[in-house]
C-alpha cells in the first residue's frame, strides 16, 4: 500500500522559515527525496500573502509592525490570511506519478479540499461545504481558505482552518476592500469568517487534525506513518529562507517568482541538491 | 496612484496603470486570483507595456497571451483584466494623452 507521511513539524516564532519549509516540501517530493506527505503547522502571529499581493494592499503595515506581526508571501496565489495559534495551517504534496489528480483545476481544487470538508462534517459540523472554489464555509462565511500548485510535477495543496483565532486582531490587520464584501451582503471581515470554535467549542485541535489525516487516507488509500523533516528537506529550507522567505523583496516588494526560483536553483545546485 | 478594482468569479483584480500618450508606460496588476503558471504575470505586465489603453487592443493583446502561454485562471477572465485597466488609469494622464 502506498504510504503517506505525517508531518507535524512547525516553528510557530518564525513564519519566514514555515513557509520557506512550506515550498521545500514539494520540491523534495519532486526531487524524489521525500515521500508524498501531509504537513500540519502553526505560526504564532503572522500574516501570509498570496504570491500576486502587494504587502502595502493586503496588510495594515502599521498594525503589523507596532503588533510584531510577519508578513510573508507565499509561493501559491489566492488572498491574504491572518495566522495565530488558534489557525490550523496543512500542506499536501502528491508526486503527479504516483497519485491521480485531475487536471481540470477546478476538479483539481476539489480532489484536495473533499477530504477536509468531510473532516468538518464527520465531527458534527453541519452547513459546511466548499465555497466556489478553493474556500471551506461553514453557513456561508469562511473557516478556512486554500491555494494549489501544479508546479513540479507535484501536487501541492495548502490551506488554513480557523479553529479559535483572534479574529478581532484578523479583521484589524487584513485591509479588505469594499468591493470584495459589498456582494456578500456584509460589512466587515469579522461578520464573514468563522472559527470551528463558534458551532463547536469542545473540539481541539488534535482531534481536527485526527479527522483531516483520517479522511486524506481514505480518500487517498494511503497508509499514514509519521515522520520527521530530513536533513535534505532542512538544507532545501535553509536556501529557500535565505535567498527568498527572508527578503523584503520578496514578501515586500512582490520581486519575480522566476527571479528568485533562478537565485534558488542556483544554491540548490552549490549544495549538491540539484 | 489611482487603482482599478475588479472583482470576478474568483478573485480581486487590481491595476495600477501610468499612461504616456495613449499607451502603457507602467502597470502593476495584483490581487487575491489564482493564474498558472503564476510566474506568468510578470511576463504579462511586461507584455502590456506600450500597448494602447483602448477595450478592444487590450483584449487582444491579453486574449492572445493568455492562448500563447495557455494559461489557466479558474473563474477570471480576459475581460475581468481588461475592465480592471481601463478603470485604472489615472484620469489625469488619460485625458493627457488624450484617449
Amino acid at each position: 500500500m502506498r504510504k503517506l507521511r505525517i508531518l507535524m513539524y512547525e516553528r510557530p516564532d518564525d513564519a519566514y522559515w514555515n513557509i520557506a519549509v512550506e515550498e521545500a516540501i514539494p520540491r523534495a517530493v519532486s526531487l524524489g527525496i521525500s515521500p508524498p506527505t501531509l504537513r500540519f503547522f502553526r505560526n504564532e502571529n503572522a500574516v501570509i500573502i498570496g504570491v500576486f499581493q502587494y504587502a502595502e494592499k493586503e496588510v495594515n503595515m502599521e498594525y503589523a509592525n507596532e503588533n510584531q506581526i510577519q508578513v510573508v508571501r507565499r509561493f501559491t496565489g489566492g488572498g491574504a490570511v491572518f495566522h495565530d495559534m488558534g489557525n490550523i495551517n496543512y500542506a499536501l504534496s502528491l508526486p503527479f506519478n504516483e497519485f491521480h489528480i485531475p487536471k481540470d483545476l477546478v476538479e483539481y481544487y476539489g480532489f484536495f479540499i473533499k477530504p477536509i470538508v468531510l473532516a468538518l462534517k464527520e465531527m458534527g459540523i453541519r452547513d459546511v461545504e466548499k465555497g466556489l472554489l478553493n474556500d471551506i464555509e461553514i453557513s456561508g462565511k469562511k473557516v478556512g481558505g486554500s491555494a494549489a500548485s501544479i508546479k513540479w510535477d507535484v501536487g501541492f495543496f495548502h490551506g488554513t482552518l480557523l479553529v479559535n483565532t483572534d479574529l478581532e486582531k484578523l479583521s484589524n490587520v487584513l485591509k479588505v476592500p469594499k468591493t470584495k464584501l459589498s456582494d456578500k451582503g456584509v460589512s466587515s471581515v469579522k461578520k464573514r469568517v468563522i472559527n470551528i470554535a463558534e458551532i463547536k467549542p469542545e473540539i481541539s485541535q488534535e482531534e481536527i487534525v485526527d479527522s483531516i489525516i483520517r479522511e486524506y487516507s481514505k480518500h487517498l488509500n494511503v497508509e499514514v506513518m509519521e515522520g520527521e523533516l530530513s536533513d535534505k528537506e532542512e538544507k532545501i529550507a535553509r536556501v529557500l529562507y535565505e535567498v527568498k522567505y527572508s527578503k523584503k523583496e520578496w514578501n515586500i516588494d512582490r520581486g519575480s517568482p522566476l527571479v528568485f526560483d533562478r537565485e534558488v536553483e542556483k544554491a540548490l545546485i552549490d549544495i549538491g541538491i540539484l | 496612484m489611482r487603482e482599478g478594482l475588479v472583482k470576478a468569479a474568483k478573485g480581486l483584480i487590481r491595476a495600477e496603470v501610468k499612461v504616456k500618450e495613449g499607451t502603457i508606460e507602467s502597470i502593476r496588476l495584483s490581487g487575491d486570483f489564482f493564474l498558472y503558471p503564476p510566474e506568468s504575470l510578470w511576463d504579462l505586465e511586461r507584455t502590456l507595456i506600450g500597448v494602447k489603453v483602448n477595450a478592444s487592443e487590450l483584449k487582444e493583446v491579453i486574449r492572445r497571451f493568455f492562448e500563447k502561454n495557455n494559461i489557466k485562471a479558474p473563474f477570471i477572465g480576459v475581460e475581468d483584466f481588461v475592465k480592471a485597466i481601463l478603470r485604472g488609469v489615472s484620469v489625469e494622464e488619460a485625458q493627457n494623452s488624450n484617449v
